[in-house]
């Protein structure tokens, strides 16, 4: 039932924020070099936005309009509920996170006007997402302060835009974009995507691990 | 409900939780099953601590919580399926309607009577189809209490539940939940400011004044026990220990006795007195003298 309600809660927001992603990814079929580069400010906005709306609505609002004290009469342990939010809003982060990414491919895939670079570039901005929305969801499930949440929610976002623009500039990409689309070269990734996207993953790993072992000793809800 | 009959609904042996600037020490006491426990204390004397504590919310530093026979916070999510807890500041869910909630709470307990629901629904005049946002403070708290009484709870834990409605919305609700509990065979456990609703409503009445349990007895020894008299007679009064407001007057001293009975009357029949004026007192008076008294003799607990 927790799950239902963090179901129930979260959709609409998933569904708005998948049908705006969709639409400016779809900004890429306008041919000219000024469509790609608005869409790939609206896709990478519109899933920041996303993430931390999700993050800060499940764990924060929750908390600042009281509605914690009415689950907690329910038969429900602390952990239950805690692990309840995190795996709901960790699914829904998943999945907007696959809709995109699949589609950005498809139509890089499909389109013989956008470099195979595009491509990469974009998979390396949505790793260096992930660990970014776990970070902000588990400052919050694990402080449920307000304060703290918003502090992550601005560093993660201030770390991830430069991280976004120093990839874009590096080596290994800024000339990749003349090579030719995918249709001519295929997948071309930089020397360093792997070690970043190993990276990314262990501090992925790492923050979810703390968040599980907080969660498991959280006997008492206050 | 059959296990459990006759045997104490809620017991406190010695419970104490502090915090930074306040703390709740020492807490005794029992209620029966099947009682309605009245709990009255100013802001800040503890009330909301003593049922968080209770429902398995907070761990107290010290002492034993038992509820329903079993042992507090350990056995908390077991309690809670068969307890049910209402208070002013808990807040349902402000986008979705009535009928979600209904949904919601009905999926947590096997016990959810629908019939009863459906029935208080009518009773408390809510539409399902409306938004909680949309509500008024009384609908709200009306929709909350829907919500716990259709659990059929073996315990009913009430926190200030007319805090903030108007006179006319308070006396409604208390009204209603009076006919409520006149039917059930649970145990109920109210907090309230008001010492008129626990008045109407409570068979056993607590005292709580800065952490601790001043006086826990049943509310006819309360309006029994507790009178203001004016008392004739020449010469000093003799010193009394329940005695409080002791003045002379143009007959002899007007005072408030909280242990007013046949040996009271004796004892001013011994030195002189004879009682010439006797009045009996309202709760919120007795609650007041009773903080006061208390005070006086330096914080014991009265428990009959």
């Amino acid at each position: 039932m927790l799950i239902y309600k963090e179901f129930s809660f979260l959709r609409f927001n998933a569904f708005l924020y998948s049908l705006a992603g969709l639409c400016a990814i779809a900004v890429n079929l306008i041919p000219g070099q000024p469509a790609s580069f608005i869409s790939s400010i609206l896709i990478i906005t519109v899933f920041m936005v996303f993430y931390c709306h999700i993050a800060i609505k499940s764990v924060i609002t929750e908390n600042k309009e009281k509605n914690d004290l009415f689950l907690m009469t329910l038969p429900v342990s602390p952990r239950q509920l805690f692990f309840s939010k995190m795996l709901v809003n960790g699914m829904f982060f998943l999945a907007v996170w696959l809709l995109f990414v699949g589609a950005i491919s498809l139509v890089i895939v499909m389109n013989d006007r956008i470099p195979s670079m595009v491509l990469s570039l974009y998979l390396l901005i949505f790793i260096l997402l992930i660990p970014a929305y776990s970070i902000i969801l588990s400052v919050g499930m694990i402080t449920v302060s307000e304060g703290w949440a918003i502090l992550a929610l601005v560093g993660c976002n201030v770390v991830s835009t430069v991280a976004i623009n120093m990839m874009s500039n590096s080596s290994g990409v800024s000339e990749a974009f003349e090579l030719g689309t995918f249709a001519e070269i295929g997948f071309i990734f930089p020397s360093w995507a792997m070690t970043f996207s190993l990276s990314m993953c262990t501090i992925t790993i790492l923050i979810i691990s703390i968040s599980v072992v907080v969660g498991f000793r959280r006997k008492y809800f206050f | 409900m059959s296990d459990i009959n006759g045997a104490w609904a809620v017991e406190f042996q010695g419970v104490s939780k502090r915090y930074k600037h306040f703390s709740l020490e020492n807490l005794n006491f029992r209620v029966p099953q099947g009682e309605i426990l009245g709990l009255v204390g100013p802001n800040g004397a503890g009330k909301s601590t003593c049922l968080r504590l209770l429902m398995g919310f907070v761990q107290p530093e010290s002492g034993e919580i038992k509820v329903l026979q079993k042992a507090i916070p350990e056995y908390a999510v077991w309690l809670k399926e068969r307890a049910a807890f209402v208070s002013e500041d808990m807040r349902l869910f402000a986008e979705a309607t009535i009928e979600w909630h209904m949904d919601f709470v009905k999926g947590f307990f096997s016990r959810w009577d629908e019939e009863y629901a459906q029935q208080l629904l009518c009773s408390f005049e809510l539409n399902p189809a409306q938004k909680i946002k949309e509500l008024s403070l009384g609908q709200r708290i009306k929709t909350t209490l829907m919500l716990a009484l259709a659990r059929r709870p073996q315990l009913l834990v009430l926190d200030e539940p007319s805090t903030g409605l108007d006179p006319i919305a308070r006396f409604e609700l208390t009204s209603q939940l009076f006919d409520i509990m006149l039917n059930e065979e649970s145990s109920v456990i109210f907090s309230s400011q008001f010492t008129q609703d626990v008045e109407r409503l409570s068979d056993r009445i607590a005292f709580m004044d800065k952490g601790r349990l001043i006086s826990h007895q049943d509310k006819e020894s309360y309006l029994d026990k507790w009178r203001r008299l004016v008392v004739v007679g020449d010469g000093a009064l003799p010193p009394m220990d329940h005695a409080l407001d002791v003045r002379p007057c143009p007959e002899g001293y007007s005072l408030t006795h909280g242990e007013f009975d046949g040996d009271a009357v004796a004892k001013l029949g011994a030195a002189g007195f004879t009682v010439a004026q006797l009045k009996t007192m309202t709760l919120e008076e007795i609650f007041i003298s009773q903080v006061r008294l208390n005070r006086k003799m330096g914080g014991g607990v009265r428990d009959a």
